[in-house]
């Protein structure tokens, strides 16, 4: 017979003897796993029993998988021998705090890669668990940000209301934050154990628990046992499992107290009060012991002990590391501040200088009027970069202006101005006709009229009883629609107008004619000047 | 690819029951024509070693080293049906290469015809480290000599595929050798129709003598396709 793979078959017969067997006997296996389901009140299928198989490796490779990281980062950090107290440590936490290893662990893991200690870490990862449970924020988070913290990246730490600002949070050292927030959240872990959410997160820990150990198919199981077919079904199934076992618990409890009562008072009877006996006060008397002087120690303590050292003092080393940078930072965060305000000064030194300003200033102390007095000040904090105070008392400047409206009355009622010197056209025309009538010996032609049809110019006198400057207006417009050279000779003295409304100086009076002239230009109305011939439109 | 043969093993235990001479004649007939094959096979192993240093019988390398006459030993048939595989085929009729050096004769190159491939520099994770190291395992050159997998099949003749481009099944590395495959590519399906009329003729034998015998019962061994 050939006992190799390397062969040439050339004739092949099927035998189903085998499958035949096999098939008959899965059919059997099958009809009696359907009646010993059938009594447990079951329905489990091949299929059931395949699902039921694939959630507990699942379950149970995802957790082997979280163990085994942590074991590789313990053994990173050197930490090797602690593994068995690693270990420990999170099935006690898991137990006391009832949150679940595959949360514990990534959380210890990043706060023991951050620290590179392990007492350190366990500290933190019970300050984590007090202030998730007083912040409400996931285990996960809050590990990850005292980690960050830890390092100096406070950033994180704002979202727990520590009442600081963000200056503080940068400025303070981690320990004064995490101070902070322990107080700002004492006695949260311990009350949150009272809670109703407490026992229903035990009651869930559990189920996890068994779905990793036996796969989420017993779950399913539990479910069908309940009656139908959700995870609270099962939920609720297992919680009256819990309450039978609890009081098959109690009552054994009770009935094991119960013999050992009994069995403590016959041992005190058989053994005269305590006097003999193994464990006996004359036992002791006669069986002492010599010291050996040895440690009692399991093996392997020593190595724990060197190694877990090691870690301590680098973890200690980095820290103090750590705490003398962020002493740096703040000296240079310090240091940064005071050259800012040492600059500022200077800058303000700076200006008592500036020649602008001097002269500003000194014309301030001049008698002003309350006008130019703020636009001085306008002016000044203006320079000064203060620009509340130019707002305001641009504000002030504009509406002392023109509050009535009478300026811009005035400015829309000027008529169009003729030229002043339209008369001596004729008397150049007369002299050219003389000049020619000389020398032609022709007669001279008349000597024009110098009468203007312009009205007189009222006196200063008629203009103060007038009382009004439209009627002044009126006046000088006359008939022909523009001053004559008469008025306008008579206008030249000085002339005091009394008005209702502010007076504005010459040079604000240009600007106003000047910014009108620029809005009707804007507006599609260009202004034009025709200087010969008089003209201003 | 086997012929299928239906109702071979009752044929067989009938074979056994009714006429154990008549069993033994097709065991005669059967072998007769392997044996062509087997011989032909045979031949093809050479008188020495193609590289002189296989032969040297030391070291890891003793049960494998190249001796002729062990190699043309391991080639041989058998016509006892093998136990059936996990789809329920039993094998009635093979031929075989079995020892180590007459399978390495025989294969070497059909998986990687250059040899294996030379280890390679490669990152690898290490006490929370990334450094280079080498590759290892069975699939890698560990030999110092980068070519050495090359030069030993240069060494060797060509394969020879016993899969005819007209013939039924796939055609895989795995109907391609020096000596077994070679001998059946040579052969080109006279030894499987002499098998399965050999098996045939045995099957109308037993017919015509259970008829006789028991009165009318039959047992049908006939090729499937």
């Amino acid at each position: 017979m050939a006992n190799t793979d390397l062969a040439i078959k050339i004739a092949t017969t099927l035998d189903a003897t085998g499958i035949n067997k096999a098939d008959k006997a899965i059919g059997k296996l099958q009809n009696t796993v359907k009646k010993l389901a059938t009594g447990l009140g079951l329905a489990l299928g091949a299929s059931a029993i395949t699902s039921y198989g694939k959630a507990a490796v699942k379950a149970f490779a995802a957790d082997e998988a979280a163990a085994r990281r942590l074991a590789t980062a313990v053994d990173n950090l050197g930490l090797s021998f602690s593994q068995a107290k690693v270990t420990t440590f999170i099935a006690d936490l898991e137990k006391s705090a009832s949150i679940a290893d595959d949360i514990l662990r990534p959380a210890f893991q990043a706060l023991l890669t951050t620290t590179g200690s392990l007492t350190k870490s366990q500290e933190l990862l019970n300050n984590a668990i007090q202030i998730s449970r007083a912040s409400g924020v996931d285990l996960a988070t809050v590990s990850q940000d005292l980690a960050n913290g830890y390092v100096g990246i406070t950033r994180g730490l704002k979202k727990y209301n520590t009442g600081l600002t963000q200056a503080e949070l940068k400025s303070k050292s981690f320990a004064d934050i995490l101070g902070i927030m322990l107080v700002k959240s004492a006695g949260s872990a311990s009350a949150y154990l009272e809670t109703t959410q407490f026992k229903l997160d035990a009651l869930t820990l559990a189920g996890n628990n068994a779905k990793e150990t036996i796969g989420s198919g017993l779950v399913d199981a539990f479910a069908k046992i309940g009656g139908g077919s959700t995870a609270s079904d099962a939920a609720q199934t297992i919680g009256d499992i819990a309450k039978a076992i609890n009081g098959i618990t109690q009552a054994t409890g009770f009935a094991i107290g119960g013999l050992v009562k009994l069995y403590k008072g016959l041992d005190f009877l058989t053994t005269f009060g305590g006097l003999t006996g193994a464990n006996g006060s004359l036992a002791g008397m006669l069986e002492s012991k010599p010291s050996t002087n040895r440690s009692k120690s399991p093996a392997g303590t020593a190595a724990r002990t060197a190694q877990q050292r090691a870690a301590e003092t680098a973890a200690a080393a980095r820290a103090k590391e750590l705490a003398g940078l962020t002493k740096k930072q703040v000296a240079s965060q310090k240091a940064l501040t005071a050259e800012q305000k040492r600059q500022n000064a200077l800058k303000k030194a700076g200006t008592v200088f500036d020649l602008e300003q001097i002269q500003i200033v000194a014309a301030l102390k001049g008698k002003l009027s309350e006008d130019d007095k703020i636009r001085l000040q306008a002016q000044l904090a203006l320079l000064n970069g203060n620009a509340d105070l130019a707002t305001r008392l641009t504000n002030q400047i504009l509406a002392a202006q023109d509050s009535s409206g009478n300026l811009a009355k005035f400015l829309s009622a000027l008529p169009n101005a003729k030229n002043p010197f339209e008369y001596l056209d004729a008397y150049l025309s007369y002299l050219a006709g003389k000049a020619a009538a000389v020398l032609t010996g022709t007669t001279a032609p008349n000597v024009p009229s110098t009468t203007a049809s312009a009205a007189a110019m009222p006196t200063a006198s008629e203009m103060a009883a007038s009382g009004s400057f439209s009627q002044l207006v009126s006046q000088g417009v006359g008939a022909s629609g523009g001053f004559s050279p008469v008025v306008a000779a008579a206008m030249a003295p000085v002339i005091n107008v009394t008005v209702q409304g502010n007076v504005i100086r010459e040079q604000e009076l240009i600007n106003q004619v000047l910014a009108g002239a620029q809005l009707s230009s804007l507006s599609g109305s260009p202004s034009q000047i025709g200087r010969i011939a008089g003209m201003f439109s | 690819m086997p012929v299928e043969v239906q109702g071979a093993v009752a044929l067989r235990n009938a074979l056994k029951n009714y006429s154990p001479e008549l069993a033994k004649e097709t065991q005669k007939e059967l072998a007769g024509h392997l044996r062509k094959v087997v011989n032909r096979a045979r031949g093809f192993v050479p008188s020495s070693s193609p590289l002189s240093g296989w032969a040297n019988d030391v070291g890891d390398w003793s049960y494998r080293s190249f001796d002729s006459g062990t190699i043309k030993r391991g080639i041989g048939y058998s016509t006892t049906p093998s136990k059936p595989n996990k789809r329920g085929f039993r094998t009635l009729v093979q031929i075989f290469n079995k020892s180590a050096a007459g399978a390495i004769y025989e294969t070497a190159g059909r998986k990687n015809p250059s040899g294996q491939p030379p280890a390679r520099i490669v990152n690898a994770y290490r006490n929370g480290l990334i450094i280079k190291v080498r590759e290892s395992g069975k699939t890698i050159n560990r030999s110092a000599n980068p070519n050495a997998g090359r030069q030993f099949i240069d060494a060797l003749p060509p394969l020879v595929d016993s899969q005819q481009s007209n013939s039924a099944g796939r055609r895989t590395r795995k109907t391609k050798g020096r000596l077994m495959f070679r001998a059946w590519a040579e052969d080109q399906g006279r030894t499987t129709a002499a098998v399965v009329k050999a098996i045939e003729s045995a099957n109308n034998k037993v017919v015509t003598l259970t008829n006789a015998a028991t009165g009318g019962k039959t047992f049908r061994a006939r090729s499937k396709g």
